[in-house]
């Protein structure tokens, strides 16, 4: 038994060691693979949009950002914004602090809005150049936004997110008072059924290109539209020791089933199939806080993805490039062929060497009852 | 006996891809399948009969395990849906069968000293007291833990949801019961006959650790091996403490369940 224990200790010693050993060296063969560095700038908000340039919104000041080339340009608006949207068309519409809501062009600010009585806590965006429309997600409700018209309020209530449809025919979808809101045009809304109420503070929302919601609650649970309405998909857990959950922080949509989630903690968590699995999207080169991220260029214009996923850290931003994963091999003819007896003849003098080693240095004959198979 | 094995298991990749034709868990129990029949058949090499028909109970129902999973779906009534949690279940079963029917013929043909695989033996409060115990204390570390060390960073709720619950189940138990079996049954009592508890307590621990570099491959962490290995050392002691395979296996099932429940696939990062 003291030797057993004793077996118990040196292992275990042995096995941290190669533990602490091993798990630098694993982490720097993939380092920069997933995530390459951005601009440094401290993102507070990003706009998801399938245009080539997207506005990145900080404390102080809104930028247009290309994450293809890096290339960072001021907006020239006069305060920051409190939250930012960019169409498929690529016009720019930012809500600033004052609760006004004006139109950004490529080439410098556009005419306002409007300008609302409470600020804007979430932004949606549609239309061409020439007739922009904008949803705005305010503590008083929703609010139809266009050029040369009055606000409208849609629907009455605490609105905490607005989401454009990211594929003609799809949706819009808005949170009011936990509660999740459609609409087939952005001017007309209703509740959703059968889908009961997230808490009151939920902001996080998303729409993939199958149609398929996702929307996260501030305590950790991920929840995935289905025929039943929003069911739990995906529950965050403690980070460890007497940490609480991390908070999600922001959802964004790179496919007809995938998507990012940012948190405050795990970094970003990516699912392939529309909520079904969930994968650490490459944590070890990402600081384990994101605020924000975003997709930004076609990612729903073909099988093939294409564009960026900004992510936002605390001091810089971080751009993963989406790509298609290699396909596996397919073996064909003679070198599958050649393979399998390559593999057989190593096999069979493996058991050659085998023997010939027990023969040589195994054991000598004992007296057995272990003589024949069982 | 090691070296040959590792030569049948690595050999092929030097000139071959190991995801493709290779089918690494066959050459494994060919090897030691041919080393048990050869070592049986030639009286000089009969004292490593037990030990070469302990490491074929170690890779025969692996091999049969990865068979049924990958089978046609010709069979969907008696194996289950190919790729569903059905089919998995299904070979979790059949691998734990051929473990018990294997161990079972070892404990009955293996040469004096008797081996003493410590399944049968009924549990007595104490062992039910270090099974609870166990359990407990290993959930307790695993939440300790920082989570993006284990890659438990959340709960997949909608593939956990009530029609696959069942079938994960089935699959862990079935799965953990047979490589305790495995290890800590056959071959530790393997090792028990002829070396020092020490010796034989490290040295399935390290074959436990080795065997499950395949998962690594898809795995949560590259610390996944030193880990496994620990907890090899950790069930070896308390197999050997309890004189019982029981704790081992229950605490196994639990860690396996925390696995499937807790931990986020590691493919797209460490």
């Amino acid at each position: 038994m003291v030797r057993s224990r004793g077996a118990g200790i040196a292992g275990l010693t042995i096995a941290v060691v190669a533990t602490v050993v091993m798990a630098p060296s694993a982490s720097a063969a993939v380092e920069g693979a997933w995530w390459a560095p951005g601009p440094r700038i401290v993102a507070a908000a990003i706009a998801s949009t399938s245009a080539p340039t997207t506005l990145v919104a900080t404390a102080r000041a809104t930028y247009w950002v290309n994450p293809a080339t890096g290339e960072m340009a001021p907006t020239g608006l006069r305060s920051p914004a409190t939250a930012v949207a960019v169409t498929a068309g690529g016009t720019g519409v930012a809500a600033l602090r004052d609760g006004s809501v004006q139109i950004v062009a490529a080439g410098g600010t556009g005419p306002v809005l409007a300008t609302l009585a409470t600020p804007v806590r979430a932004l949606a965006a549609a239309g061409t150049p020439a007739a922009p429309l904008a949803i705005a997600a305010t503590s008083r409700g929703i609010w139809l936004l266009r050029p040369r018209r009055q606000p409208l309020r849609l629907v009455a209530g605490v609105a905490t997110a607005v989401i454009a449809p990211v594929l003609p025919g799809l949706p819009w979808w808005a949170l009011v008072n936990g509660r999740l809101y459609g609409s087939r045009d952005g001017t007309v809304w209703g509740a959703a059924r059968h889908t009961a109420p997230l808490p009151p503070t939920s902001h996080i929302l998303v729409e993939l290109g199958d149609g398929t919601v996702l929307a996260a609650e501030p305590s950790g649970l991920v929840l995935a539209s289905s025929a039943r309405g929003l069911v739990p998909d995906l529950q965050i857990l403690p980070s460890g020791g007497l940490a609480g959950v991390p908070e999600p922080t922001g959802l964004t949509a790179v496919g007809s089933t995938s998507a990012y989630l940012a948190t405050r903690g795990f970094a970003t968590l990516l699912t392939p199939d529309d909520g079904y699995d969930w994968y650490r999207a490459a944590p070890s080169e990402l600081p384990s806080t994101i605020e924000a991220v975003a997709s930004v260029g076609p990612v729903f214009a073909s099988r093939q993805p294409h564009g960026d996923v900004v992510a936002a850290g605390p001091a810089r931003l971080y751009i993963h490039r989406l790509q298609s994963l290699p396909a596996p091999p397919v073996y064909i003819g003679g070198t599958a062929t050649l393979e399998l007896a390559g593999t057989a003849a190593t096999t069979f003098a493996a058991i050659l060497v085998g023997l010939s080693g027990l023969a040589l240095l195994g054991p000598r004959r004992r007296r057995s009852r272990f003589t024949r198979p069982v | 006996m090691l070296a040959g094995a590792g030569l049948a298991l690595l050999g092929p990749r030097l000139f071959g891809d190991p995801q493709s034709s290779d089918p690494d868990a066959w050459r494994l129990t060919a090897y030691f399948f041919a080393l048990w029949i050869c070592a049986a058949a030639v009286p000089r090499l009969r004292a490593v009969a037990p030990l070469a028909f302990a490491f074929t109970t170690l890779a025969l129902p692996y091999s049969v395990w990865i068979l049924l999973l990958g089978w046609p779906d010709n069979l969907p009534g008696v194996l289950g849906a190919a790729d569903s949690l059905g089919r998995t279940a299904t070979a979790g079963v059949a691998e734990l069968a051929i473990v018990l029917v294997m161990a079972a013929g070892y404990r009955w043909r293996c040469p004096l000293p008797t081996p003493s695989i410590r399944l049968l033996r009924l549990p007595r409060p104490r062992v039910l007291l270090v099974t609870g115990v166990g359990a407990v204390v290993f959930l307790a570390i695993a939440f300790l833990l920082p989570a993006q060390l284990l890659g438990r960073e959340g709960v997949p709720l909608l593939a956990l949801a009530p029609p696959n619950a069942f079938a994960y189940l089935v699959a862990n138990a079935a799965n953990a019961t047979a490589q305790e079996v495995q290890f800590r049954g056959v071959l530790l009592a393997e090792l028990e006959r002829g070396h020092p508890a020490t010796v034989a307590v490290v040295f399935q621990a390290v074959i436990f650790g080795v065997a499950h570099i395949a998962v690594q491959y898809a795995g949560p962490s590259a610390s996944f091996i030193p880990i496994v290995t620990a907890l090899g050392l950790v069930w070896g002691w308390l197999t050997r403490w309890t004189d019982s395979l029981w704790p081992a296996i229950v605490i196994h099932i639990v860690a396996d369940l925390f696995i499937t429940v807790a931990i986020l696939g590691g493919l797209y990062g460490l």
